[in-house]
């Protein structure tokens, strides 16, 4: 063979096969049947199937994968008509270290694997890349696609974190677990981890907080599948899915409930004070808990820099009940009216005000009661006469 | 005098020209519209004006006190959205108590007025005029027991029965400890200058309390005493219109009734004056009475459901 026809045919052969590769990377070829809806309903069984197979390059050179072929994933396809069944790759020939989390995540276990796979969260062509999904609109697509089946779980506007963190960015993304769960991001024993990866100055300030040493003496004594709802971490008081924005007053006055739901006897007495009955509807003024005892950085009355200790409480209420001093302070916030001991005083004016109570309106009960019987009784004598 | 209850109005035999004029109804709803006339003045117009703010300064305090009291009740955010949030109400609290301190005080003032101008000031001091308590008041209400019980008769009263005079003092007593530890709440700052802490803890509960008693006492007791009781109901308006009539007060006030002989001769008087004749009520004033009257206890009664549903749930 002469060198120029031999040059010729390979360069006619290198056409043949270069072109369609050149072509498909385009992702042209495929295009002519996959960016056409209509076309594809007629080939199909139905709209769905016709909807999931439709999938125009424009999409997919808008992803992640935009530098991809088609081919890369859809391995086994090079004409037409397609080669049955379709092979296509797995994800975690690419990403082995996502798909291994992913296997010990709670979704591992749902046994429908389709809808919790890789694509319902990444989606299929137009999957995501990690700067898209710190934009708002990423955001908001990735956390749609989780509230999908989380329903009732999206974050309302009034909560600080919606529009601004992605529902992995507190749950983990891979190797989500239930929030109950030990080894969860949002467990109490890793909040102050999590939360505090955003929230770090006031993880900081919290982490001499009494709750965070109640905390690190759970971990220190290695009991981790303590039951998380005792267990006071950053959800404890803020709550979880409505956290209120913090500096409105709502923030505070939401927690007293919370609190209230460890700390049953200081309730009980709180409730029974001026602050405690105003809070509770709606007073912005009355004192919450927070606002004697602090928020993060709450310590033991007995302790000198606690804001409750006798020394401090001058300061302390000082900030709503301005030029006080120490007979002011002497106010017992949580009285006990049943303990002589420790509110003797108290205690003489509960009982002496019940049994005044109890005295005067039953005395005056049996007075009217009898002389209501005796009109009656005159009344139908009369009417007999 | 007719027996309690057992008078008719449209009996034949009355004295037609002492009769009050009748309404549509055969016997009035106010009870001291009813029997034989003629009217008497039983208060001043100042005496009236007195009750009304006072009343009505208890109603509003006790409206806006009662939601803290129970803030757990599933009333209490309804009342409070009603005065438009706790802190309006805790102002309009404030503003009722200085209104019934106010009132008191004008009562007190002008009782040392008239007890100072009297020309024995001693009648107004003690015996069957005064509206101080006496042992005779104690011995009325062992009476009252032994009528109740059918072993003695009916106690007679003077100016004030026994039940009106402890209506008079719980007032005084009420002002006293309610007023105080309320003021001493109002301004915790100003008072813990002198007074110890734990004072105002007391105070708390002392307030609470006394207004819970005060509450129950006024529309219970003091509603059945006044308007409830069979030989009375449905109400009693001589407060309101200040003048009832002569067998209403030979009823209740039998020994006063009893120095009023010859009266329906006398001339009328259209000032309201003690023990005078008066002219009967208008129909104006009658329908104000016994609109203001319905009105007062039907709110009354729903506090009492109100505490009754708030103790018992």
């Amino acid at each position: 063979m002469q060198p120029a026809r031999l040059l010729g045919l390979l360069s006619c052969l290198s056409l043949l096969t270069l072109l369609p590769t050149a072509l498909r990377a385009q992702g042209l070829n495929c295009d002519r049947c996959h960016a056409e809806l209509e076309l594809l309903r007629q080939r199909t069984e139905s709209m769905a199937q016709a909807e999931r197979l439709l999938a125009p390059a424009a999409a997919l050179r808008a992803s992640a994968h935009g530098k991809l072929a088609c081919t890369a994933c859809h391995s086994g396809i090079d004409h037409y008509p397609h080669a049955s069944p379709v092979v296509t790759r797995t994800c975690a020939s690419c990403h082995p270290a996502p798909d291994s989390a992913w296997s010990r995540s709670v979704h591992a276990n749902v046994r429908d694997r389709e809808s919790v796979g890789c694509t319902a969260c990444h989606g299929i062509h137009d999957v995501a890349d990690r700067q898209r999904l710190r934009t708002p609109e990423g955001m908001s697509r990735a956390n749609a696609r989780c509230s999908g089946c989380h329903q009732g779980q999206q974050l309302s506007s009034a909560d600080p974190h919606a529009g601004r963190a992605l529902c992995a960015g507190c749950h983990g993304s891979h190797d989500v677990r239930e929030p109950e769960a030990a080894s969860s991001l949002m467990h109490p024993l890793r909040q102050l981890a999590t939360c505090g990866a955003c929230h770090d100055s006031v993880a900081a300030v919290w982490s001499h907080d009494v709750h965070a040493d109640t905390l690190r003496s759970l971990i220190a004594a290695g009991a981790l599948d303590e039951d998380p709802d005792g267990l006071p971490g950053c959800t404890a008081c803020h709550g979880a899915h409505a956290a209120a924005p913090a500096g409105t007053g709502a923030l505070t006055r939401a927690t007293v409930a919370r609190c209230a739901a460890c700390h049953e006897r200081y309730a009980e007495s709180y409730y029974e004070s001026y602050h405690g009955q105003a809070v509770r509807l709606g007073s912005r003024a009355a004192g919450t808990c927070a606002d004697c005892h602090g928020a993060h950085g709450i310590r033991p009355s007995r302790e000198p820099a606690s804001r409750t200790a006798g020394a401090n409480l001058v300061k302390t209420c000082g900030t709503c009940h301005p030029n006080v001093g120490a007979r002011f302070v002497a106010y017992d916030s949580h009285p006990e009216p049943m303990n002589r001991e420790r509110n003797p005083w108290v205690f003489f004016a509960f009982w002496s005000m019940n049994a005044l109570l109890v005295g005067a309106l039953g005395m005056w009960a049996l007075h009217t009661g009898i002389w209501w019987i005796r009109l009656v009784l005159d009344r139908r004598k009369t009417r007999q006469d | 005098m007719s027996d309690i209850g057992t008078h008719d109005p449209t009996s034949p035999g009355t004295d037609a020209a002492s009769d009050p004029p009748r309404h549509r109804h055969s016997v009035p709803l106010d009870a001291a519209q009813r029997g034989h006339g003629p009217y008497i003045w039983r208060f001043t117009a100042f005496q009236r004006w007195l009750h009304g703010l006072l009343m009505t300064s208890f109603f509003v305090l006790v409206l806006t006190g009662i939601p803290l009291r129970f803030s757990c009740a599933p009333f209490a955010p309804l009342l409070m959205r009603f005065w438009g949030g706790v802190e309006n109400a805790g102002l309009i609290h404030r503003w009722a108590a200085a209104i019934m301190v106010s009132t008191f005080l004008a009562h007190v003032i002008t009782a040392a007025r008239a007890l100072y101008r009297a020309a024995d000031p001693m009648r107004l001091l003690w015996g069957r005029e005064s509206i101080v308590p006496q042992p005779r008041d104690a011995l009325d209400f062992v009476q009252q027991f032994r009528w109740f019980f059918g072993v003695g008769p009916r106690p007679e009263f003077g100016r004030f029965s026994y039940m009106e005079k402890f209506d008079y003092m719980a007032v005084f007593w009420g002002v006293f400890v309610i007023g105080g530890s309320g003021f001493m709440l109002w301004f915790p700052e100003f008072f813990a200058r002198w007074l110890p802490g734990w004072l105002f803890n007391v105070a708390t509960i002392v307030h609470g309390e006394e207004a819970l008693l005060a509450t129950a006492f006024i529309f219970t007791i003091h509603f059945f005493n006044v308007h409830l009781r069979p030989d009375k109901f449905p109400l009693d308006a001589v407060m309101f219109t200040g003048r009832a009539t002569l067998e209403y007060m030979h009823e209740e006030h039998s020994i006063l009734a009893a120095g009023m002989v010859g009266i329906e001769h006398q001339p009328v008087s259209t000032e309201p004056a003690h023990d005078l004749p008066a002219p009967p009520p208008s129909h104006r004033s009658t329908m104000f009475a016994t609109v203001f009257g319905f009105i007062a206890w039907g709110i009354g009664l729903a506090i009492i459901g109100m505490i009754l549903w708030a103790v018992l749930c």
